[in-house]
């Protein structure tokens, strides 16, 4: 009977334990931040965090006009990261949480500077995942970036996400960056980091109010376009789109992208790439270093603008040697760009001549800029056009 | 004199496998990396294979006393002073510091990366609680135990490698050999040391399966099951996040598992792959807390060892505390240190006591008689 009693209270005091953890905090307690941007502001650091507020997010029947924005912006400046992370609470009466963090922006001027210091505390911090992505504000401030509202998407920083992987899947020159993928991008030799960039166009002064989505075209809107370079962890410039794409064709990142082909005279057709596979092959001979980019590709006939006759195969393997020249020339040119411009090796050729012959790698490292600048590749592409579509000829064809 | 406690070969051989695993499926990703780079899969191949051959000294002391575990034969071989003396040193020298920084293992990767404010301590003592119930229950439940959860292990492993397998990067393995077969080799001796030399104090469990050479062949099967197992675990970090990340982490595994999404549905399950880690490293608590209470029983005569266990997690508590003061301090004695510190319990004390064995004429030369009860 004793013995039971005492069982009893010991069970009873467990109880407490069971509760779990031992810092617990509960959701009302956390201020869920779904975008986080960085600036730098002289030698300072300035965070602007997006919070979401929860009961504008819950789904609210009957339609009625949200009276407050679904997100809040805090922003303010500190000599570290860390420091503003904690800092916030003087503005927010909830904790910062960055575990959902769905977005994390740059602003030009923190990418410029070095984007290295940041990046430890972010790796560092128990509470970051590693699976937002990471993009870099072109021409702004990552505060500009973050103090915008969208529609469709709620959430700003849920609509950066989004619209980045959406991109990624069927447009293809953006590409989504997560820590781990930076980090190892920073630290591996032979392999210099990229970052898509993300702009801000219109009316920048109402794009933080409810007024920015109460239209149908919003004031302000955010787009992704064209990648950030980077040499080591400090921004160096920016690739156009047609370069970008020729970046994903050579990482093989491309999961579908349209392709512009010319037919005849002025004229395109479109196809659209339903699968590529990109093979890079590096060798050294006598000393010297050279890169081999092979792209395979299958693509479907979209959009036709001459009158050619589809029906014929001939006509067929015209426009894939076409659209062969077509990537060759993308690709060439994005890595004549970087060469020439950036002699920053984005395209990870050090890493591949390191991988082919680690022996020569180790003498080509250390002056492995100047080497790439001076790199010859080349480029092969295979297409294979597989399927034109529910209709057979163009219809600019058929027309009287 | 030996407590009358049996188990069964098979379950001889998970608990060798537990023990194997335990805390260096945390680390030993890591620690393989920053030795032998990309090539930490293949140290970890050689580490199995070297490891190995030490098993068959284990086996032939266990096999020269059938009935004796370690601390017996210590003392038939050396004589009873000298032996008991031997035997204590080793005692605190090995096991009780393994125990230790075992203890401080789970505490640092808890307190690192999931209960981050949560005292170390609370840790610890939650978790010898439960080592010290276990080894007061006696061998035979602890065997029991480990033959239940066993399958979950394996279980969780298994899904854990099947579900970061869409993202294995087989070019993250390259460049083969890249600096030669030096730094695997030293890559190799890590894993040899941390855990591969530490079965030596299974041989206070061995007696206890009534027949050795079920008992020999349980010891190889487990040393090798482990050892495959951190292989394999080895092999899908490097490809999975890359050799920079896997050198720069403390516990490049949780760093696998929480890679792990599936259709963006299954995901952030890491907390549920946790369970792998701490079945397997309070299983080698209570190995190492057993073999320390029925050792220290022996030797100052004890009829029981149970009663030892509550103290003993007391005083490995406060030593998992003092003995390390920062995980730089933890990680440069895992690197530098331990390795050749092992060499000390993990071969010459077994080697020194088989020859002396042999030399005095003590235990059972070849002939063998399986059946002695």
């Amino acid at each position: 009977m004793k013995r039971k009693l005492i069982l009893t209270l010991v069970f009873v005091m467990l109880l407490p334990l069971l509760g779990g953890c031992w810092n617990h905090r509960e959701l009302n307690q956390l201020a869920i931040a779904l975008g986080l941007g960085i600036d730098k502001v002289g030698d300072k650091y300035r965070l602007s965090v997006q919070v979401v507020d929860p009961e504008q997010v819950a789904a609210k029947k009957g339609g009625a006009a949200a009276e407050r924005t679904p997100v809040i912006l805090y922003s303010l400046t500190a000599d570290s990261v860390f420091e503003a992370v904690r800092k916030m609470t003087i503005a927010s009466p909830r904790q910062i949480y960055p575990a959902h963090l769905r977005i994390l922006v740059f602003g030009e001027s923190a990418a410029r500077d070095g984007i290295g210091k940041i990046l430890d505390v972010i790796s560092r911090n128990w509470e970051f995942r590693t699976d937002f992505f990471i993009i870099v504000a072109k021409g702004t401030t990552a505060f500009d970036i973050m103090d915008s509202l969208t529609q469709l998407e709620k959430i700003p920083a849920m609509k950066l996400f989004s619209s980045l992987r959406t991109s990624d899947k069927i447009w293809g020159p953006t590409t989504s960056v997560t820590l781990d993928k930076l980090v190892t991008q920073l630290i591996t030799k032979g392999k210099e980091p990229v970052l898509t960039g993300i702009q801000s166009f219109g009316d920048r002064s109402i794009g933080g109010t409810l007024e920015n989505v109460k239209r149908t075209k919003p004031a302000e809107r955010l787009r992704y376009g064209g990648l950030a370079v980077f040499k080591r962890d400090k921004l160096i410039g920016w690739l156009n789109q047609r370069d970008s794409l020729g970046y994903a064709y050579v990482n093989d990142i491309i999961r579908s992208t349209p392709n512009r082909v010319p037919c005849s005279k002025g004229r395109n057709i479109m196809l659209d790439v339903i699968r590529s596979k990109t093979k890079m092959k590096g060798d050294v001979v006598n000393g010297k270093p050279r890169i081999k980019v092979m792209v395979r590709q299958e693509v479907n006939v979209e959009e036709v603008h001459c009158k050619i006759d589809l029906m014929k195969p001939e006509t067929i393997s015209e426009l894939e040697k076409k659209a062969n020249q077509h990537v060759k020339a993308l690709i060439e040119h994005a890595v004549k760009t970087v060469q020439k411009k950036y002699k920053a090796d984005i395209f990870g050729f050090g890493e591949e001549i390191h991988r082919s012959d680690p022996k020569a790698w180790k003498k080509l490292k250390d002056n492995w800029d100047a080497k790439f600048a001076q790199l010859p590749v080349t480029v092969e592409v295979d297409t294979k056009i597989r399927r034109l579509g529910t209709v057979g000829n163009p219809l600019i064809k058929e027309i009287k | 004199m030996l407590d009358r406690e049996r188990i069964a070969a098979r379950q001889f051989a998970i608990m060798t496998i537990l023990y194997i695993i335990g805390s260096a499926i945390l680390v030993i990703p890591s620690l393989l990396a920053a030795k032998a780079k990309q090539d930490a899969w293949i140290a970890a191949i050689a580490a199995v294979g070297i490891g190995m051959a030490f098993i068959p000294l284990y086996i032939a002391l266990g096999k020269r006393f059938p009935d004796k575990n370690l601390a017996q034969y210590c003392e038939i071989i050396l004589g009873k002073w000298l032996g008991k003396i031997a035997f204590l040193c080793f005692l605190i020298g090995f096991p009780f510091l393994i125990a230790a920084l075992t203890l401080r293992n789970i505490g640092d990767f808890l307190t690192i990366g999931i209960l981050t404010r949560t005292p170390i301590q609370v840790i610890m003592i939650i978790v010898l609680a439960a080592v010290a119930w276990g080894v007061k229950l006696g061998l035979e439940p602890i065997a029991r135990a480990a033959e239940i959860f066993f399958p979950f292990v394996i279980l969780l492993l298994f899904l854990l490698l099947l579900f970061v397998s869409p993202y294995l990067q087989l070019k993250n393995l390259e460049p083969f050999l890249e600096n030669g077969i030096a730094p695997v080799l030293k890559g190799a001796f890590t894993l040899v040391s941390y855990p591969l030399l530490e079965p030596v104090v299974l041989l206070m469990i061995f007696p206890h399966v009534p027949k050795p050479k079920e008992a020999g062949q349980a010891l190889w099967r487990g040393v090798l099951i482990g050892g495959m197992i951190l292989f394999a675990v080895t092999l899908f970090s490097v490809s999975v996040l890359g050799v920079d990340i896997v050198k720069g982490h403390s516990f490049p595994s949780f760093e696998l598992a929480k890679k792990i999404n599936i259709g963006d549905f299954l995901q952030r399950i890491e907390a549920l792959m946790m369970f792998i880690w701490i079945i397997t490293i309070f299983f080698r608590l209570t190995i190492l807390v057993y073999v320390i209470s029925a050792g220290l029983a022996q030797t100052f005569n004890l009829k029981d060892y149970r009663m030892l266990s509550l103290p003993l997690c007391v005083i490995l508590t406060v030593m998992a505390l003092v003995i390390v003061p920062n995980s730089s301090y933890l990680l440069a004695f895992n690197q530098k240190i331990w390795p050749l510190y092992v060499y000390n319990f993990g071969l010459f004390f077994p080697l020194l006591l088989w020859i002396a064995g042999i030399v005095r004429r003590k235990g059972k030369c070849a002939a063998r008689k399986d059946e002695t009860g």
